[in-house]
């Protein structure tokens, strides 16, 4: 590919990073602009629109089989399903963000301009065929998130949560780049120069690689596990989503997990060859994040908090589909399986947030279970929508919930994971038991003083949102094959390795 | 040419679902008080809401007339053989090229229970029309539920069939939750833990038969000759065990059988009463046992029966004792579910087809009159506010027509005889003397106990009427309570019918299942005492069935015409009698024993405790002692085989004669013993028995099939 075909190729990318300038250089230059409280918000809206309508139209140009940048970035099927999915989630946090800050009182410009930037590093993260583009996108990414964080600046809860972000991640991204490091001098076999570049890694990786390459990999798990909050990684998640404001913990919780996992399935499909040496190491982790994150979530009484650890047990569910991708035979079912839970992830948590933002008012985020007790009698609708979210994310049919976690048993029940099938089938039953008390507070408890009502500003963002988030949630958990086009298109993955 | 209407089944799941939502989008009834004359809103929910039910219940009641493939069936759909009204459509990609199929259909047990359902939740809403606050909402939920169970029915993949067991819960969770008493909170959480612990289970097992055979369709999985069955059978014997296992878990626990029945008085219990009659409709695991444990994993299943069956048993004591100990009315009902759906467990587990059919029937039985005692015990509660069975008291005096109505459900739920109950309990019964499995368990001693819950449901389902309706009127302010009103006659008489209908008329209600019940006890399956002195004498009578000798079964005052499918194990020689159990029973007990008839000599079935009828076939009289014990001490092996009116000739030399023409074609048990057993069984049994009928196993019988394996020894 010649440049000019390769920045053709990434053309969402460059969309949703122009729309980012644009919405910072109006935000400063432009006076009109700050008189009408939502146009940043529009402008990211329409932008993050054209992008996804650019990667619906091409989804089957051959073009976008080859390696873009000199094999820097791949940028099959597979990263077009990626970058639908992040869209998706991109634009939900934006209409979500139109009624939050508007109720919060923040600045509007670069709230939209740090949100685009970070949609950009998350995509380019499922695009990223080279590790060291990898670190690149996770700093794009984290940096933007670091930011955000602390955006409510006079919330002390909110900066004590970006400083431990940015400590924890800073830290992390240290791993990450020596994890990188290690892995070029682990391929510098028989005089040959290393490589950070996945495709040629994979041509050189020996039956028995090298110390040095394998403490590389490591690192490198350890730097993405971080950004995907699998334990032991995971203590920063909690205190930073629940200090965050609420609709950045909507875009943190889904934007990042997408482009992690994202990443991390595309390495570990390259490395099916030496899977002996990753895969138990693999489903040590997933079998802790998933008992940790849903035991820790059981006992919460904060709603964000308590969706914080179960993001945390999501990524373990997650990790199934990625140790899945260890058997040759499953691992289409699994890249398949691990998109389509990553798209219900996304859904679900994003709707949740987004409930929780409807029913924040301009001094009090509703954050805990006492807020949100009785809550049926106020807002039934909500809290209806409340409720298929947490239905959703315990995995009861007819939810989409469901259909990703039977994918999930199937694939791990095809590559002979028995236990984390039986793992996840365990936790399943303790995490909806923390997913039902938020049913139970909202529709069979007495209303108590505190509970919050909608917010006072017109909720057209959030609610559209909620409505978006409920009904893809309920009618792929009906007619899952909807998506079934950018399912298959994960098994090319595997095809144009 | 015939018009074809395919889709009625998914029409069926979705109309309930889309008057749910028409519901929840019309505004709450009750809001404006001020005109409270005309609520309109109010009469738009109930009418929207009967409406939908009504219409439910229309399709459910061409599905049951349909089945069959009569004209109508044709027209729907439906084609012969077990399952009709078959669609099956692409639903959940599993990757290359392969699919989780959308497949329905439905069988002789799901007509009945569908139309069950659809029967009772109508009822349900039209009880529910009145109570204008909530009543959008608990109609809209009962909606979802009608959608969930009946999509339970008709499912035939076993992740669908996962899909709307589980998607049960969240109606049900949110009637408990939302609508109950004041531990209703405690009670709905409590009841959804306990299922979806044993239902996510189930969803692991199902992965692993995905893994192992490579099908997800219940159809193939359950056809012994299937490539699916084969592979599925092929993995290890231990893994196969622990698979079964699951699945019976999960339906165990779903049917609240005694170690897992803890959810259920409370959930009873804390619902409204339209959520504990919607509860009592949740007939999944039953129907679990008998659409996937035992066809899929047949001999697993029998592994894990005994086992079953001491639960059932103690289900049975352990609800009845509970229940004649409680204070609360609706947690008597609550524990005789208990008791009853361990007679249900029980007549499946016995591994005969006539238990089975007893069972199937008698959980049609309690899903009816089960409903009108909640249902009436939530008018009386509506009425007197109380449930405490100490306050209640003369209520008969007060509302003399409802408790008229409670009476009959109150004796349907004793097994009196005419009343539905005893239709389904007594085969139950009879399967489980009759069958090697509950022998191999205790002897006779399963049989007995469980037949001591019928008399201790007589204790407290009487106890329990005596005290709310009968004495002092408990309380003054009960003084001039208005009796039923038009509405609680809609609900209450279409329930009474239906007892009576069930009670005298069972034929009606079991046909359907024949077929059904035949799939899924095959006569490899089927597991019957061999060294029964009943069990000599049915197989023996139904070999001269099979001669043409005897070309018609006495026939009852209801007999239908004789079956009409094929035998579904390739048995065309002998005519399949219908299965309809309880009438010859019945119509047995009822007829007295001649006038004139010798007294009996008291052989070995009367000491077992089964009573032979007096002789009633072919005219030939009670004349004939009918010796059990001729029969048992070798009665010469010319004799069986003649024709009936030979044998009585030859037996009319005396008391001495060694005959068993009476005893086999008396017994009231003639139609289920020729449906239920094949006919190598008849080669066998009759080669072992009269020579020797105290040796369970003659080695020397030549045997001429090979379907034995099944056969308890």
């Amino acid at each position: 590919m010649t440049n000019f075909q390769s920045l053709n190729a990434i053309l969402p990318v460059v969309i949703i990073a122009i729309t980012g300038m644009i919405v910072l250089l109006g935000e400063s230059c432009l006076a009109f602009w700050r008189r009408s409280a939502s146009a940043s918000g529009v402008v990211s809206l329409l932008g993050v629109i054209v992008a996804g309508m650019v990667v619906l139209f091409r989804l089957d140009e051959p073009m976008l089989h080859y390696k873009a940048f000199n094999g820097a970035l791949a940028v099959g099927p597979f990263t077009q399903a990626c970058t639908l999915i992040l869209l998706l989630v991109a634009g939900l946090s934006v209409l979500v963000a139109l009624t939050y800050l508007d109720n919060r009182g923040l600045n509007q410009g670069e709230y939209y301009a740090l949100l685009l930037f970070a949609t950009c590093g998350a995509i380019l993260m499922c695009a990223a065929n080279d590790l060291i583009v990898l670190f690149v996108s996770v700093e794009l990414l984290s940096v933007a998130l670091y930011i955000l964080t602390g955006f409510a600046k006079t919330d002390k809860k909110g900066q004590e949560a970006a400083l431990k972000y940015f400590l924890l991640g800073s830290f992390a991204a240290g791993f990450l780049l020596y994890g990188i490091a290690l892995v070029l001098g682990g391929t510098s076999i028989s005089g040959l120069v290393g490589t950070t570049n996945l495709t040629t890694m994979t041509a050189r990786i020996p039956d028995t690689p090298s110390f040095m390459f394998m403490a590389g990999l490591a690192l490198v798990l350890v730097g993405i596990g971080f950004k995907a909050a699998l334990a032991p990684f995971h203590m920063w998640a909690p205190d930073v989503y629940e200090g965050a404001p609420t609709s950045v913990t909507g875009f943190m919780a889904t934007a990042v997990k997408i482009g992690a996992f994202a990443a991390l399935l595309r390495i570990i499909s390259h490395l099916t060859g030496i899977a002996h040496f990753w895969l138990p190491a693999l489903e040590v982790i997933a079998v802790l994040t998933m008992v940790l994150g849903n035991l820790l979530a059981v006992t919460q009484v904060n709603v964000k908090r308590m969706l914080a650890y179960s993001s945390v047990a999501h990524a373990g569910y997650l990790l199934i589909a990625v140790c899945a991708c260890s058997s040759t035979v499953a691992r289409p079912e699994a890249l398949q399986a691990g998109l389509f839970y990553l798209l219900a992830y996304g859904l679900m948590t994003m709707g949740a947030f987004a409930v929780l933002v409807y029913l924040s008012s301009r001094n009090h985020d509703c954050e805990t279970v006492q807020d949100i007790a009785g809550l049926v009698k106020k807002e039934p609708l909500a809290a209806y929508l409340m409720a298929v979210f947490m239905l959703s994310l315990g995995g009861i049919p007819p939810t989409m919930g469901f259909v990703g976690k039977w994918l999930l048993f199937s694939v791990a029940m095809q590559a002979h994971l028995v236990v984390l099938a039986v793992t996840l089938a365990i936790v399943s039953m303790v995490a909806v038991f923390y997913y039902l008390r938020i049913i139970w507070t909202m529709c069979f408890q007495d209303r108590s003083a505190e509970t919050v009502g909608a917010t006072s500003v017109a909720p057209t963002g959030v609610q559209i949102t909620i409505l978006i988030s409920a009904a893809m949630s309920l009618v792929l958990g009906v007619l899952p094959a909807i998506v079934y086009p950018m399912l298959s298109a994960a098994q090319t993955l595997v095809n144009h390795l | 040419m015939q018009m074809q209407i395919t889709g009625i089944l998914s029409l069926l799941l979705f109309t309930p679902i889309v008057g749910a939502i028409i519901l929840m989008g019309l505004p709450k009834p009750g809001q404006n008080r001020e005109n409270s004359e005309l609520d309109f809103g109010a009469m738009a929910v109930n009418s929207v809401g009967i409406g939908f039910a009504a219409l439910v219940l229309v399709l459910a009641c061409l599905l049951f007339a349909g089945y069959h493939g009569s004209v109508l069936g044709n027209m729907l759909g439906g084609v012969g053989g077990g399952i009709q009204y078959a669609e099956k459509y692409n639903w959940i990609p599993m990757g290359g090229h392969h699919w989780l199929h959308w497949h329905l259909g439905a069988d002789g047990f799901s007509v009945l229970l569908v139309l069950l359902t659809t029967f009772v939740i109508l009822l349900s809403i039209i009880y529910t029309s009145r109570k204008s606050e909530n009543s959008r909402d608990i109609i809209a939920l009962l909606l979802l539920l009608e959608a969930a169970i009946t999509g339970v029915y008709l499912a035939l993949n076993l992740v669908l069939f996962y899909v709307f067991f589980e998607a049960t819960l969240i109606p049900t969770y949110l009637l408990i939750g939302m609508f109950g008493g004041p531990r209703r909170a405690y009670a709905a959480i409590k009841f959804f833990i306990y299922t979806f612990v044993g239902s996510i289970l189930m969803l692991l097992a199902i992965a692993s038969v995905y893994h192992y055979a490579g099908s997800l369709s219940i159809v193939d999985l359950s056809n012994p000759m299937s490539t699916a069955y084969h592979a599925l059978h092929a993995a290890p014997a231990s893994t196969l065990m622990l698979i079964a296992g699951a699945f019976l878990l999960a339906f165990t626990i779903k049917t609240a059988v005694f170690p897992f029945h803890a959810w259920l008085p409370d959930a009873y219990t804390q619902a409204p009463a339209v959520g504990s009659a919607a509860l009592v409709l949740l007939k999944m695991g039953i129907f679990g046992f008998v659409r996937i444990a035992i066809p899929i994993f047949p001999q697993q299943c029998i592994t894990y029966a005994p086992v079953m069956i001491v639960l059932a048993v103690a289900s049975i004591l352990y609800g009845s004792l509970l229940a004649a100990a409680q204070k609360d009315a609706r947690f008597v009902i609550a524990y005789s579910s208990v008791a009853h759906l361990g007679f249900v467990v029980l007549g499946i587990f016995t591994f005969t087809r006539v238990g089975m059919m007893g069972a199937m029937l008698q959980n049609f039985n309690h899903g009816i009159f089960t409903p009108m005692l909640f249902l009436g015990l939530g008018m009386l509660a509506e009425r007197t506010g109380t449930m405490e069975l100490k306050e209640l008291g003369g209520i008969k005096r007060v509302l003399p027509l409802f408790s008229s109505m409670m009476l009959l459900a109150t004796l349907a739920s004793v097994a009196a005889p005419l009343f539905s109950g005893f239709v389904g309990e007594f085969p139950i019964l009879l399967g489980s003397w009759t069958s090697g499995i509950t022998h191999s368990v205790g002897g006779y001693w399963p049989t007995a106990l469980a037949a001591c819950g019928t008399i201790l449901s007589a204790v407290y389902m009487l106890w329990w009427f005596q005290r709310i309706m009968l004495g002092p009127v408990g309380s003054p302010r009960f003084k001039g309570l208005p009796d039923l009103n038009t509405r609680e006659w809609l609900v209450l008489t279409p329930m009474a019918v239906m007892i009576f209908w069930v009670g005298i008329g069972s034929p009606f209600w079991t046909s359907r299942m024949q077929s059904a019940v035949s799939n899924v006890l095959p006569v490899s399956t089927e597991n019957v005492e061999q060294s029964l002195p009943v069990s000599v004498m049915l197989t023996d009578m139904r070999e001269r069935m099979a001669g043409g000798l005897l070309s018609h079964p006495v026939s009852g005052f209801l007999v239908t015409a004789p079956d009409y499918h094929p035998n579904s194990e390739g048995n065309t020689f002998i005519p399949h009698a219908p299965l309809h159990m309880p009438v010859p029973v019945m119509q047995h007990r009822a007829i007295p024993r001649p006038v004139g008839a010798p007294p009996t000599n008291s052989g070995p079935p009367q000491a077992r405790g089964i009573d032979i009828p007096p002789v009633m076939n072919g005219g030939t009289g009670g004349a004939q002692p009918r010796n059990q014990q001729a029969l048992l001490h070798g009665a010469p092996r010319s004799l069986v085989g003649r024709s009936a009116k030979g044998m009585s000739t030859v037996s009319k030399g005396g008391p001495k004669t060694p005959t068993s023409q009476g005893v086999r074609s008396t017994h009231p048990n003639k139609n289920f013993v020729h449906s239920n057993q094949g006919p190598n069984r008849d080669a066998v049994s009759r080669n072992r028995s009269i020579p020797a009928p105290a040796i369970p196993a003659n080695p020397n019988a030549p045997i001429n099939d090979n379907k034995m394996g099944g056969l308890s020894r």
